[in-house]
């Protein structure tokens, strides 16, 4: 009985080495943030005796509170949620606009698609110097304003070409239905279209927000004062103290892990939200 | 409720394909139009340049005593229900079939009202807080009439709405909505390619073909009087026996037809009653035999009518009748369109199409596959047409 004498054999190799892969992965992806966490929770003594075991000797919240009691750090992210929901709402909007246009009128997307590829994956670094001296010059700098423009430079194309894929694949019946049943095309627009397409404009969103939340090299080259600094700006600061030669490594790690929280938060809670299929029930 | 008037309207898109060209066709009110023909015929550009989804080429519009052509659809006062139903997927029943209502801003709890009358009205009171994936083919063709009745509107479209519906709840669903229709009381215009729901549902039928408009009438009248080869192939199931053949007229009196080798003889009337024949004299005509004109010779009767002979190809007894595939000996004469969409429609079994004809035979007939018969012809049942321009021969 071969087919009996198969399953005796599980798990076989293959599925343990598969499983051997997948914890091998996990631990090096996840090793980094489970370190940044522990440090986070160390006191200034027990990071400077220095690490003798996996876990933390014990737990302090002292970190996170001094973050926000000695080092204002509310300020900080209080103006990178500005920058990055801010960024993320426009994103969203006109990439809704953009994108239907795109996909609905007869208009060559082809060549518009790749630029706006392009544009979307120019480096970061090439973008900094030119930007500088145009923002100087229109006194834009050391404000988080501009900083949304810049963001955007980035995160509409990408808005743009992910809604734009996701609305091309809605049948037009759905938007025609409403426009007989009343609506005009911004109206289809916004009370069909886009909510069919959900899981495109919560991806849309995310990726915006990720990218405005994260950014250092535009924060770090635009912004002067400290009370306008985003967050992985401040963060940077957060470790110094009056001795120069120390710093506050377990304090940074809480920082990292107040910013992490928001994004690892929001992933997790539009996860639900990206499933597809919902588009199911509209057709036949 | 308006009446809707189409006045040499056309459709001719950017890279030159004419969709539709000069369609005139003005529905009464509270008629029910139903435009049939094969795919790419035009019906369903036409239906939608009615609904304003489609810019009209040239030509007026008129529904009611506006002329439409430059009013978006949201302004033409019209509910559409799609081939595909296009129910909004994110929203549930009652949201669907109160859309309409919202967008112009009628109050909610008139909304609530009449969007509860429609489901009942339509059998979905148990469903209005489910999502439209959750429903059956039949659940969700039944909320697409119901978004489309909850405005009362002056006018319906609807765009092969049944034919996503399996066969059994296609004849159900057909016998619905021309009863909510009458119910109602609301212009409509019906697009189908399938000729069965063009003649059960239909008050009047638009036969269109390669958007051209071939034929408007009643159902009955388009079967029995065709004014087309195109509208006698397409019209009628199983579809009317087509041969070529020629004319012989002896003196005034009678003439006969030679079908291949046979010949079939025309008494009088049939001639006195189609004086168009007297040109056709000795030349090639087209003439067509509905199935059920062709009876079973038994040897008695000697009265109206000729006799052709033919051999028994294959006999289909349905209980109420039996079908019986032959062959003259003469090929079936081939009207370009049809015979794809006749075999779309399942009625003929396709190794049979393109070489015999068919009779409808009573029940109890004994007639054995293979032997040859002796056909009845109700030769004042003929329908005649030019094999060059497919036109019917009458005066």
């Amino acid at each position: 009985m071969p087919a009996l004498r198969r399953r005796l054999r599980w798990p076989g190799w293959g599925r343990v080495g598969f499983y051997l892969a997948v914890l091998v992965v996990l631990a090096v992806s996840l090793f980094p943030f489970y370190w940044i966490v522990r440090t986070s929770l160390e006191t200034s003594a027990e990071f400077s005796a220095g690490t003798t075991s996996l876990l933390p000797a014990h737990l302090t919240f002292s970190n996170y509170t001094q973050a926000f009691t000695q080092a204002d750090f509310a300020r900080p992210l209080l103006n990178s949620a500005i920058i990055a929901l801010a960024t993320t709402a426009v994103s969203v909007f006109f990439g809704s606009l953009a994108g239907y246009a795109m996909a609905r009128l007869r208009v060559p997307s082809g060549p518009i698609l790749t630029f706006i590829l392009v544009a979307g994956f120019f480096p970061v670094l090439a973008m900094v110097g030119p930007l500088f001296l145009l923002y100087r010059h229109l006194g834009f700098l050391d404000s988080i304003y501009p900083l949304i423009v810049t963001y955007l430079v980035y995160t509409l194309p990408i808005a743009t070409w992910l809604l734009r894929n996701f609305f091309a694949q809605i049948p037009p019946d759905l938007e025609e239905a409403a426009l007989v049943d009343g609506a005009t095309r911004l109206r289809a627009l916004w009370k069909v279209v886009v909510p069919v397409a959900v899981p495109g404009v919560f991806t849309a969103a995310i990726l915006s927000f990720i990218l405005a939340w994260n950014d250092f090299a535009f924060a770090l080259s635009f912004l002067q004062t400290p009370s306008k600094f985003t967050a992985p700006l401040a963060i940077v600061n957060l470790g110094q103290t009056q001795n120069a030669f120390q710093v506050m490594y377990n304090r940074i790690d809480a920082a990292v892990v107040i910013v992490t929280l928001p994004i690892a938060l929001l992933v997790l809670l539009a996860q639900r939200r990206i499933v597809s299929g919902l588009t199911a029930g509209a057709l036949r | 409720m308006s009446a809707v008037e189409l006045d040499c309207v056309a459709k001719v898109y950017p890279n030159g394909t004419v969709a539709v060209s000069e369609l005139s066709l003005s529905v009464d009110d509270g008629e029910f139009m139903v435009l049939v023909g094969p795919s790419g015929c035009g019906k369903t550009t036409a239906l939608r340049m009615v609904a304003g989804l489609e810019e009209i080429t040239s030509g007026t519009i008129r529904i009611g005593d506006r002329t439409v052509n430059q009013l978006a659809p949201k302004d033409r006062d019209i509910a559409m229900v799609f081939q595909n139903y296009a129910l909004y997927p994110h929203m549930t029943v009652a949201a669907n079939i109160g859309f309409p209502l919202q967008l112009h801003g009628v109050p909610k709890d008139e909304i609530a009202r009449r969007v509860d009358e429609a489901a009942t009205l339509l059998g979905l009171e148990q469903l209005v807080d489910r999502k439209p994936g959750q429903l059956s083919g039949g659940q969700r063709q039944r909320v697409a009439m119901g978004r489309a009745i909850v405005r009362e509107p002056s006018l319906f479209l609807m765009d092969e709405p049944l034919s996503n519906l399996d066969a059994k709840l296609r004849v159900q669903m057909r016998a619905e909505v021309a009863r909510l229709q009458q119910r109602v009381g609301v212009t409509t215009i019906y697009v189908t390619h399938d000729q069965t729901e063009a003649m059960t549902m239909g008050d009047r039928v638009a036969v269109m073909r390669a958007g051209l408009l071939e034929q408007v009438d009643t159902p009955q009248a388009l079967y029995d009087d065709p004014d087309s080869l195109f509208v006698g192939a397409f019209i009628g199931s199983p579809s009317m026996n087509l041969y070529q053949a020629r004319l012989d007229i002896s003196g005034n009196a009678s003439g006969s037809i030679e079908l291949g080798g046979q010949k079939l003889g025309l008494p009088a009337d049939v001639l006195t009653s189609r004086p168009g024949l007297q040109r056709y004299k000795g030349r090639p005509v087209v003439v067509g035999i509905r199935p059920e004109d062709l009876s079973e010779e038994d040897g008695r009767s000697e009265s109206d009518g000729g006799r052709l002979k033919a051999d028994v190809l294959l006999v289909e007894a349905l209980g109420s009748e039996s079908l019986v595939h032959f062959d003259l000996g003469v090929p079936i004469f081939e009207v370009e369109g049809t015979r794809s969409a006749v075999e779309d429609q399942g009625d003929v079994a396709p190794h049979l199409a393109g070489i015999g004809g068919t009779a409808r035979f009573g029940p109890r007939t004994t007639v054995a596959v293979g032997t040859a018969i002796g056909l009845r012809v109700g030769t004042a049942r003929l329908h005649f047409f030019d094999p060059a321009d497919g036109r019917a021969i009458r005066d």
